[in-house]
């Protein structure tokens, strides 16, 4: 019995290691939100929970300050639910057609979409950029919301899933004398349901925190999305960390809150493609 | 039946012109671009294999010791990180296993949390820990080194940087794999007297060969397109240590100073085929040893 409380011993302790390295940046970073700024530069990024020194000050300028945080906050807002439900819907449409029919060219088609997931984005990036402002896209969402929309992984994850749906759905929805639309309409979507749950918390995250491309087209201050306004406020003359700090932790909040809430739907988005194989 | 035969290319066709204008052209026109003299605004002017003759082979050139050095760090960067990306992950899932392991699901969460964060975020959090004057290496630890400014610890706060915000998500597609073993199998072996180590091999391992395969694959292509972590942790230095490949094409491109976007599509290019060769080789080797 010895053997198995040092085992238990040992697990516990490494866990706990793990934890605990993994968390002192949240905690860093929930505590210096609390703190003033000079504070974090005279002593810098600390574990002391002093509450002496901390407040709501920061709190209180990032919802009532004179700067653009909730501007850029509700862009990327926008941003990140437009692109979610645009690529969904397309994505299941094509991932349907490629796994409810055969026709002419279908699995050379299909390799192609693969492939490309394996290119680097910087191939393609020279060639997007100047696409982008040849045909007058530069500084719009639209520039940002169609490229991605072509979703590789998203298709790949979803006829992965409708391979698991049994085809008499289909012949039943036929012999009901259900149009195709029809069929996948009020039939195949339906059944999809737990696999848009994941796809859109996977591109939502994807969409939240993207930062390169955004960064590309975007020039108008007004049309920032969070992160690159966050980096704005990394300047060379001083960094404003009251409102860094604070911003960095309240961009964190959206994302996490959707993890708890649905952290079994992240968790099969991640998963789909590489176990079910 | 005639209507019937266009039908599915309704349901695929939407997405194959978006996928055409938005993705296929701009490929094939990057590698056009790679065989040309390009700034970005004018028409490129074909100079056939030139770019990357200077690349791979004229050593006086700036491209040839950009791209020597870029590649350089990139692989050091890919050999450092993605052994620690799928080892570390799979023994965290293994001992997530254990009978005597309590509260399973919420270690979990915990271990990918840094996976939801944008890079920006974290390389802000870690930049500031690693911070000479406001870090916490320097208040707790006592350390007086400038991290970003000397090796090695420069490559430490890259790496630990990505290992941090990675080794959620290998972990959870690993755990999600052994979870689908049969419990039978570990009984049985159980019952022949196997030990824990003989079960891992004999059993976990080959049972998540195609996880494994996958995940090896798709770290290691991640890991040869680094580019934020050096960018935002050490921009480089020092002196372009780490300096990795795709921080050079996006200079070149987008640098200061007239574009060299063909020399960049170039590096592009021949980054990309670097990354297919060895996801292909990857795939093979591990396929074949496997069955």
């Amino acid at each position: 019995m010895s053997r198995d409380i040092f085992i238990k011993i040992i697990l516990f302790v490494f866990f706990s290691i793990l934890c605990a390295l993994i968390l002192i940046p949240f905690y860093a970073v929930t505590i210096a939100s609390f703190k003033p700024g000079e504070d974090l530069i005279r002593y810098g990024l600390n574990l002391s929970f002093d509450l002496s020194v901390m407040n709501f000050d920061n709190f209180n300028y990032l919802f009532t300050g004179n700067h653009a945080y909730f501007t850029w906050f509700f862009n990327s807002l926008l941003l990140t639910i437009v692109q979610v439900v645009l690529t969904l819907l397309v994505s299941a449409t094509v991932a349907y057609g490629f796994s409810a029919y055969e026709f002419k060219g279908k699995n050379f088609l299909f390799m192609c979409v693969l492939l490309i997931m394996m290119v680097p984005f910087e191939i393609l990036l020279l060639p997007l950029y100047t696409l982008t402002h040849n045909i007058g896209l530069m500084n719009s969402y639209s520039a940002i919301v169609l490229p991605g929309i072509a979703s590789a992984a998203t298709i790949f994850f979803f006829r992965q899933y409708l391979r698991g749906v049994p085809k008499e759905i289909v012949a039943a929805g036929r012999v009901d004398g259900a149009s195709e639309y029809g069929i996948y309409m009020r039939l195949i979507l339906p059944v999809m349901k737990p696999s848009f749950a994941a796809m859109a918390i996977l591109n939502g995250m994807n969409s939240w925190n993207n930062f390169l491309w955004p960064f590309m087209v975007l020039s108008d201050s007004g049309k920032y999305t969070l992160p690159i306004g966050l980096k704005t406020l990394l300047t060379p003359y001083g960094n404003n960390y009251d409102l860094l700090i604070v911003g960095s932790f309240f961009s964190i909040i959206p994302i996490f809150i959707l993890f708890v809430a649905f952290q079994k739907y992240f968790i099969d988005g991640m998963t789909a493609g590489a176990v079910k194989g | 039946m005639n209507k019937k035969s266009f039908t599915p290319y309704f349901f695929v066709g939407p997405h194959l012109i978006l996928f055409a204008i938005f993705i296929l052209l701009p490929t094939i026109y990057g590698i056009y671009a790679s065989f040309t003299q390009w700034n970005l605004m004018n028409d490129p002017v074909w100079v056939g294999f030139d770019n990357y003759k200077t690349i791979l082979f004229n050593s006086d050139s700036t491209f040839y010791t950009q791209f020597k050095n870029g590649l350089k760090n990139t692989l050091l960067f890919v050999v450092l990180t993605v052994p620690i990306l799928i080892v570390i992950p799979l023994m965290i899932a293994v001992a997530l296993e254990h009978k005597k392991v309590k509260m399973k699901g919420f270690m979990q969460s915990i271990l990918y949390i840094p996976g939801l964060i944008s890079i920006s975020a974290a390389a802000l959090i870690w930049s500031l820990i690693f911070n000479k004057q406001l870090g916490i290496t320097g208040n707790i630890f006592g350390s007086t080194v400038a991290w970003a400014a000397n090796q090695p610890y420069a490559w430490i706060t890259i790496i630990v940087l990505t290992i941090w915000g990675g080794v959620g998500g290998n972990m959870i597609i690993y755990r999600a794999s052994i979870n689908g073993v049969s419990k039978d199998l570990y009984e049985a072996a159980e019952i022949d007297g196997a030990g824990p180590i003989r079960k891992f091999s004999s059993i976990t391992l080959p049972s998540i060969r195609f996880p494994l395969i996958y995940t090896f694959v798709m770290t290691t292509a991640g890991a040869f397109n680094v580019f934020g972590q050096p960018l935002m942790m050490t921009d480089g230095g020092p002196r372009q240590s780490t300096h990795v490949l795709m921080m050079y094409i996006r200079q070149l491109a987008f640098g200061h100073g007239e574009s060299i976007a063909g020399m960049a599509s170039a590096m592009a290019v021949l980054l990309g085929l670097v990354i297919l060769v060895i996801s292909a080789l990857q795939y093979y080797v591990m396929n074949r040893n496997a069955s």
